[in-house]
């Protein structure tokens, strides 16, 4: 999980925290999209990963043609939206009452992303400058200000999101149509429309959180996938259809990583399988969740 | 596989193109060279590793995207003992140890996920976790499972003291699929098979009648750890090389696709799908490079979208489409695919 954080040898407890906060929040950022998406439409959205790679390469894209950093982190989103539209008006409106099958024509989207920015921009690495250079001094360590720019982003997001779904009434109108989409379209709410604009939006977040962690990646094409099955673990062990559920997953899956990898250090990948385990017994004993979603069906 | 199928007479054509199919891979090794032989040996322990799936997966409506898991774990425990411990006799080891390790992979975790009756997407994901686990730690095992290099150097099966040929071994590769899939057959077609499609098509219902579906479950899946067990096995030795992708998700996802493009719930679709595209794979690879890999993922979500029986569902209505206005005959038995999952 997250293996690319491992850049930093945390010295001090300070060090670690902040790293931890910083991983936990790229982790919720990168999930948020996905909650959206799996969480309250129920598409079990296998190219997840994949649409964090074309936001990375988007900022990518971005910054090899001269263009400011910034410009990138805000086209990504645009850019995966609009995939995330296309997807939605070719494939994945046919089949929400299919959510497995949702799953395999994902899991194809996701080759065809995979291979489409492989014939664009070959299959070397990638690496994106950060917008923000230079570094803070936090709790008296000097802390890259990108890695901030993070926490601070993901915050927003997640506050920005909730705020959407809670109080707007575009977003309420969207619950309705997750819900129950008969009875939706019975009081005249556009359905079609508002499952667009829901799945536009978890793939616009997907693209932000691509661009926004590129810098501290190794952009791939095949980078999504190890990130996809984080997403859904924080997911699913938060609390299938829950915002909080999501920060709470990616505080506990992201805590435990970074304390795994300081114990059990050296060795990487045990650290992650470890994590995996406890996110397996976890699913198996409490399949509803940290936080369950109240009163929701399967 | 008709002319020796219990349950199929050769009269209907889809027996007819089974036995034409059969009879175009026992002739094979005749017309290519010994390593493409060797190739082929793979796309077939390749085929029934897809074989194993669909039946948890196609039968049973259980996507399990962590079967690579049971399959690599059969070829690492055969790569070992065979470098290693020449004592223990290759058949054992590929026909008794390997399935053995992976039956008991699969019943713990069919025990534990079926217990708490996690299925449907949980089921698909918490495969996949499996698999992921299984891939990492292998990486980590350098010492004693050769770490990201893997183990290669693996030799070829023997038996009674004596080598098996690269053609030897594809025959056997061959006969054990074809034997897998006679099983299986038999196994789907009896009482036994009906409650599983019972448990595709509406679990709690299946349970309503009186069924322990989830004993069902247990078995189907512990069957197919132990088949895709064989088929890891049965690669190692035809390869000669493994490593950490062999468990991954990546190559169950793969298999998936092999068998939604070839018809699932069907057997013969799996072994269809994973010939054909494996076959097209080294084919086209070379030249398409990655359209070839687009082209496929597009064929795959055009098949899950428009068929969801795959190929051999698509070919099979249309026979049997022209047979029904000559004659009724008796659909029942076929799977009704992707409608009914979850």
């Amino acid at each position: 999980m997250i293996s690319t954080f491992a850049t930093v040898v945390p010295l001090q407890l300070a060090d670690r925290v902040l790293i931890s906060l910083t991983s936990i929040s790229g982790l919720i950022l990168v999930a948020s999209g996905l909650t959206i998406i799996f969480g309250l439409m129920g598409v079990l959205n296998l190219a997840h990963g994949a649409l964090m790679m074309v936001g990375a390469y988007t900022a990518y894209a971005v910054q090899s043609a001269g263009l400011s950093p910034w410009l990138g982190i805000v086209i990504a989103p645009l850019v995966v939206g609009l995939v995330g539209v296309a997807m939605e008006v070719t494939l994945i409106r046919r089949l929400y009452d299919r959510p497995l099958d949702t799953l395999l024509a994902t899991w194809g989207i996701a080759i065809v992303l995979q291979e489409a920015v492989t014939i664009a921009f070959g299959t070397s690495q990638k690496s994106v400058a950060p917008p923000l250079e230079g570094s803070i001094s936090l709790l008296g360590v000097t802390y890259p200000a990108h890695w901030a720019f993070i926490i601070v982003v993901t915050v927003v997001v997640m506050a920005i999101t909730i705020g959407l779904f809670a109080y707007t009434d575009i977003g309420i109108m969207a619950l309705a149509v997750i819900q129950d989409r008969e009875m939706a379209a019975a009081v005249g709410i556009n359905t079609r429309v508002s499952d667009r604009t829901t799945f536009a939006f978890g793939s616009a977040l997907a693209g932000l959180s691509g661009a926004i962690m590129a810098p501290l990646l190794s952009v791939n094409s095949t980078m999504g996938i190890a990130w996809l099955a984080d997403s859904f673990l924080v997911v699913i062990v938060g609390g299938v259809g829950t915002f909080t559920g999501t920060i709470a997953g990616g505080i506990l899956l992201g805590g435990l990583d970074n304390l795994f990898r300081t114990v059990i250090s050296g060795y990487t990948s045990i650290a992650q399988a470890a994590v995996l385990l406890v996110a397996l017994v976890i699913i198996r004993y409490r399949p509803e969740g940290l936080i369950p979603a109240a009163e929701r069906g399967e | 596989m008709a002319e020796t199928d219990p349950v199929v007479e050769l009269k209907t054509p889809a027996s007819i193109a089974k036995f034409a199919g059969l009879l175009a891979l026992v002739a094979l090794p005749l017309f290519v060279s010994e390593y493409r032989v060797s190739t082929w040996s793979t796309y077939l322990t390749f085929a029934l590793l897809a074989l194993s799936i669909d039946l948890v997966w196609g039968y049973t409506g259980l996507l399990t995207l962590g079967h690579a898991a049971f399959f690599g774990a059969g070829a690492y425990v055969t790569a070992k003992l065979l470098k290693e411990v020449p004592a223990v006799p290759d058949v054992a080891v590929v026909f008794l140890i390997a399935p053995a390790l992976a039956a008991l992979l699969t019943l713990v975790l069919g025990w534990f996920l079926f217990s708490a009756d996690v299925k449907g997407s949980y089921f698909a994901i918490t495969t996949l976790i499996v698999s992921i686990i299984f891939e990492s730690v292998a990486g980590e095992f350098v010492g004693f499972l050769g770490g990201f290099n893997g183990i290669y150097g693996i030799p070829s099966i023997q038996v009674v003291g004596f080598e098996l040929t690269a053609t030897m071994s594809y025959y056997l590769a061959l006969g054990v699929l074809v034997g897998s899939y006679l099983l299986l057959r038999l196994l789907v077609d009896s009482a036994f098979g009906r409650v599983l499609r019972g448990i595709r098509g509406n679990q709690e219902r299946t349970e309503f009648f009186g069924y322990d579906t989830q004993q069902y479950r247990l078995i189907v899946f512990t069957l197919s750890g132990a088949m895709a067990g064989v088929a890891g096995s049965m690669y190692a030795t035809v390869d000669g090389f493994v490593s950490p992708p062999l468990l991954g998700f990546v190559l169950s996802t793969q298999v998936v696709i092999w068998i939604a493009v070839g018809g699932r719930g069907t057997l013969i679709g799996a072994v269809f799908g994973a010939l054909l595209i494996q076959y097209l794979n080294s084919t086209l690879s070379d030249v398409l490079i990655n359209y070839w890999e687009m082209g496929l993922a597009l064929l795959f979500i055009a098949v899950v979208i428009g068929a969801p029986r795959g190929i051999v569902g698509l070919l099979s209505d249309t026979v049997e489409g022209i047979q029904t206005s000559l004659q009724s005959t008796k659909r029942s038995d076929l799977g009704a695919g992707g409608e009914l999952d979850d």
